[in-house]
């Protein structure tokens, strides 16, 4: 029985794809996050990889929308049924207040950062004490 | 910004740089540039030739032989080379973006 493996000997049997051939998978892409025609074939290459960068931000800030939205549904649903029990839940009079790094950082992020600065007040600290007794007790 | 080659030469100005299009007009040459070993010279003329593409579109067009005199006063030939080369593969720089610091892996050039 023959088989024909096709193998192209030059890349090891990989069919490799050309550069054109890539370029014309992903420009839809690109036009699909806001790329124009001439920006991907005609401009600063590097430009392709700020916009996956711009997407990705975009993205993240969709999801953050999405879920703040939900936050806000479930605010509302807790304080409709609230009505129906014994402990009372208000919708919050006021947007939830997004300015603040606080809001932002997750509980373990602020652990680490709590650990960061432990650690550069004892190495403050353990420098002062040395110094101290560098200089005679002063 | 992607990144550049920029010279003087008889008093003018000159900028060898990518863009796709360029590459795209490269292949269609008849360059495969996937399988640069096996036709090391013409890659690397057609290199040299569609740098010029960019900035230098009618250059290309009408007056290639003067892109190969300009070429041959050009001094650290290999160097030259190799930067055309990295130029090239930023075209594809899209696939991946750079990992964070902490998340980088450490390799070696041997």
């Amino acid at each position: 029985m023959d088989v024909d493996l096709a193998f192209d000997e030059s890349s090891n049997g990989i069919d490799v794809p050309s550069y054109t051939e890539t370029f014309e998978r992903v420009f839809p892409f690109f036009l699909s996050i806001g790329m124009t025609y001439e920006s991907f074939w005609l401009e600063d290459m590097k430009l392709t990889r700020y916009y996956v960068e711009a997407n990705d931000i975009s993205d993240n800030r969709k999801n953050n929308e999405a879920w703040l939205q939900g936050m806000y549904f479930y605010e509302a649903i807790m304080s409709g049924f609230s009505t129906l029990g014994k402990k009372k839940y208000k919708y919050p009079e006021k947007p939830y207040d997004l300015g603040f790094k606080d809001k932002i950082m997750t509980e373990r992020e602020k652990e680490l950062e709590e650990a960061k600065k432990a650690e550069a007040w004892m190495n403050a600290f353990t420098l002062k004490y040395k110094n101290v007794g560098k200089g005679g007790g002063k | 910004m992607a990144k550049q080659i920029k010279f003087e030469f008889e008093g003018n100005s000159y900028t060898l740089e990518y863009n796709r299009k360029a590459i795209v007009e490269m292949e269609k040459s008849g360059v495969n540039l996937q399988d640069a070993e096996a036709n090391p010279i013409s890659t690397y003329e057609a290199l040299i030739k569609y740098a010029f593409y960019k900035n230098h579109r009618l250059l290309v067009e009408n007056n290639p032989d003067k892109i190969f005199e300009i070429w041959a006063e050009l001094p650290h030939k290999e160097k030259l080379l190799e930067a055309l080369m990295e130029m090239l593969s930023e075209s594809v720089s899209f696939l991946a973006s750079e990992p964070d610091e902490k998340n980088a892996v450490e390799w070696t050039l041997i």
